[in-house]
């Protein structure tokens, strides 16, 4: 038998090299842990121009041209905050649709408490939703706006669009779940095995820490030990502790979501799969996907495990629109939105589809084609971003 | 019965109740060792099966008690004891016997129960995760424990101690769930370190020993991801997940309506009250805007007619 071979002086060597690496680290993280650090998140100015109980509606200010005609509804999830749609400079579609004339709204959905419990999915999206779309198609003196919905918002935006598909011109929907009927999200799978009657009634509205330590458990060897890992590695890192701190920031800033909402999101989506069926009926009126005539585009990442290509590429065979078309692309679910590559074509992209049905004349320059890209490398602190959810 | 003959029946019933204590503690922690032992039949079906720690554990608690015990069973021990229990009246004595033969029955009537519940998690198949050690877990509470807390009360009180019963027991059934769930949990991060400890086993075998540790890093996060992934696509686990939360809520279910029995006797409204609130307000919005609407139609009515 061979003795092993262990190169102890090297490995010494290499712990003693770390050790020194880490206390130098630690060393300069007091510099920049006790200094002044901006983490700061959804920095764009807004107004804003509507209130409707917990609900606001924001109004970016513009800070471009106007070269979209026909303002767009952002409509984010009742999960989170919709600040992931402007996390920071650099890293905001929402100033990234700005710089392309878009003139954008976004509606604050707020912090849920126990008095609205009761409130359904029907009074989001035929109340809050169809109040705020009123008031957009008032004050402009239009008859259709744009919307873009982005998951939990962009399956109310579709919603809405089968129920009131004279208010919508031209709808987007971004990482958007129409089709619950798959494995290959978790979300999927647990939410089967969850009993939403005991957890409404005895929760009143469903936690949002409990949300939080569900999202943590999909991968807890990446978002509970390897992020904090890399974050200390890179502790020194002003840039990169910032970046950290504002993901931190927005990954456990989750409202409570009403009870009614969870109840029937569980059912009536994850349990029995209506809405592709055309089965889903809010407020006593069936949403026939069918009635959704207007041209939609519908976005979406290839490596979303939260939202899996699966759950959201069936939709565009199932409405009645002719133009109509999937963009898959090369990202997760939320590096969708924060991604070095996504901040570059995403918004772009959205502002010339738009601006190609607006009917107003193109300032800027001629739609190119999206090319999937195959390459996976990402920079490190768009990869610790993606990671968390 | 002579003195003699006394002592010899009561050296005897505490031999026996020695015997079967420590028999049923070394039965059980071999059932439950071969359960967890890594060759075991069980271990191989199971991937995330680690080596038999709690089987480990009741061993080491039999042998423990089989030290502690071995002395006292000797019969000069016993019969120094005994003697001394000679001295007490014959009437106190057999108070004592009367006494102690309850609880050696008591005892044996346990040990019987208790047995029965091996045998029933041994019919139990649940595909692993040392599943049968946790349906004894929760045999042993549901059979054992939990008919105490389901006496009926009686008298005044009876719905409040009804509901500290409640909560009670559904705490302990929270933590029977949680156990196993937290079991669940562990597996990969065991199971992961394992093979990142052959791999590094491996590599100092042929010379291949990595000097930075970053890489055996890596390679357990990914390790442990992965299985983490296969548990979390388990049925086992979606079961055992749903379980908990069930669990979860019908304990926060019971603690809620205990405070809310403690609250009564406050000048604060609980969430009782307040739900009731928030549904007549609820309701009175929906019929202000339904009306509102109507209004509104009404309106735009008259004023087409008025045109005419």
């Amino acid at each position: 038998m061979s003795t092993p071979r262990i190169p102890v002086d090297l490995i010494l060597e290499k712990t003693a090299e770390s050790v020194a690496k880490s206390q130098e680290k630690v060393l300069k993280s007091k510099d920049v842990l006790l200094g002044a650090l901006d983490t700061s998140i959804a920095t764009t100015p807004y107004e804003v121009v509507y209130k409707e109980s917990r609900v606001k509606l924001k109004h970016y200010l513009p800070i471009a041209e106007s070269r979209v005609r026909t303002p767009l509804l952002m409509v984010y999830a009742l999960v989170n905050r919709e600040t992931m749609l402007d996390l920071q400079p650099g890293r905001s579609l929402v100033q990234n649709l700005l710089k392309e004339g878009v003139d954008v709204y976004m509606i604050d959905w707020g912090y849920p408490t126990r008095k609205d419990r009761f409130q359904t999915i029907d009074d989001h999206v035929n109340g809050f939703l169809n109040n705020i779309v009123d008031f957009i198609r008032q004050r402009h003196g239009i008859p259709k706006i744009n919307i873009m919905g982005a998951c939990m918002g962009g399956t109310f935006s579709i919603m809405y669009s089968a129920l009131h598909p004279q208010k919508v011109k031209n709808l987007i929907t971004i990482v958007t779940q129409s089709n619950f009927d798959t494995d290959k999200s978790l979300l999927n799978i647990w939410a089967k095995a969850i009993d939403p009657d005991l957890v409404v009634d005895t929760h009143g509205n469903l936690p949002g820490d409990a949300l939080n330590v569900g999202f943590l458990l999909l991968n807890p060897a990446r978002l509970i030990v390897d992020k904090y890992v890399g974050y200390f590695e890179n502790i020194d890192d002003k840039a990169f502790v910032e970046n950290f701190i504002r993901m931190e920031k927005w990954i456990f800033d989750s409202p409570d979501v009403p009870g009614e909402v969870f109840r029937q999101f569980i059912k009536d989506f994850f349990q029995k799969n209506l809405l592709i069926q055309n089965k889903m009926e809010l407020g006593g009126k069936r949403v026939d996907l069918g009635n959704i005539t207007m041209p939609v585009i519908n976005i979406y990442g290839r490596f979303d495990h939260l939202v899996p290509p699966e759950a959201c590429e069936i939709l565009i065979s199932k409405i009645g629109s002719r133009d109509k078309e999937n963009l898959c692309i090369d990202t997760g679910h939320i590096g969708i939105f924060v991604s070095g590559k996504s901040q570059k074509e995403l918004a772009p992209r959205m502002a010339r589809w738009l601006g190609d049905r607006d009917g107003v004349e193109q300032k800027y320059a001629a739609p190119r084609r999206t090319r999937p890209n195959t390459r996976r490398t990402r920079p490190k602190i768009a990869r610790s971003l993606s990671l968390a959810r | 019965m002579d003195q003699a003959e006394e002592q010899r029946t009561s050296s005897n019933w505490f031999s026996s109740w020695m015997k079967s204590t420590t028999d049923f503690w070394l039965s059980a922690a071999k059932y439950w060792g071969a359960e967890a032992s890594p060759g075991s039949a069980c271990s191989q079906q199971m991937p995330y099966m680690l080596p038999g720690n709690l089987g480990d554990v009741l061993q080491n608690i039999s042998k423990m008690m089989q030290s502690m015990y071995s002395p006292l069973s000797s019969s000069e021990a016993l019969d120094f004891f005994l003697m001394a229990a000679g001295a007490l009246p014959e009437a106190e004595v057999r108070v004592l016997r009367t006494t102690s033969n309850g609880y050696f029955q008591f005892q044996q009537m346990w040990l019987e129960k208790s047995g029965k519940i091996a045998e029933a998690a041994t019919a139990f198949s649940f595909d692993g995760f040392h599943a049968d050690t946790f349906k004894g877990l929760a045999d042993l509470y549901n059979n054992e424990l939990k008919p105490f807390l389901n006496v009926p009360p009686v008298g005044l009180n009876r719905f409040y101690q009804e509901r500290a019963s409640e909560a009670v027991d559904m705490f302990n059934e929270f933590q029977v769930a949680l156990a196993q769930f937290v079991h669940l949990l562990h597996l990969p991060v065991g199971r992961s370190l394992q093979l990142v400890q052959e791999q590094i086993g491996e590599h100092a075998r042929n010379g291949e020993l990595s000097t930075n540790f970053k890489e055996y890093y890596d390679l357990w996060i990914k390790t442990m991801e992965g299985h983490y992934t296969t548990l979390y696509k388990s049925p086992e686990y979606v079961q055992v997940l749903g379980q908990t939360v069930k669990a979860l809520d019908r304990y926060k279910g019971a603690e809620a309506r205990l405070l809310m029995d403690m609250l009564q006797s406050l000048p604060i409204p609980t969430n009782r009250d307040m739900d009731a609130l928030y549904s007549d307000h609820y309701e009175m919005q929906k019929k202000i805007r339904t009306l509102t609407e109507r209004i509104q139609e009404l309106e735009s009515q008259v004023r087409e007619e008025g045109f005419r």
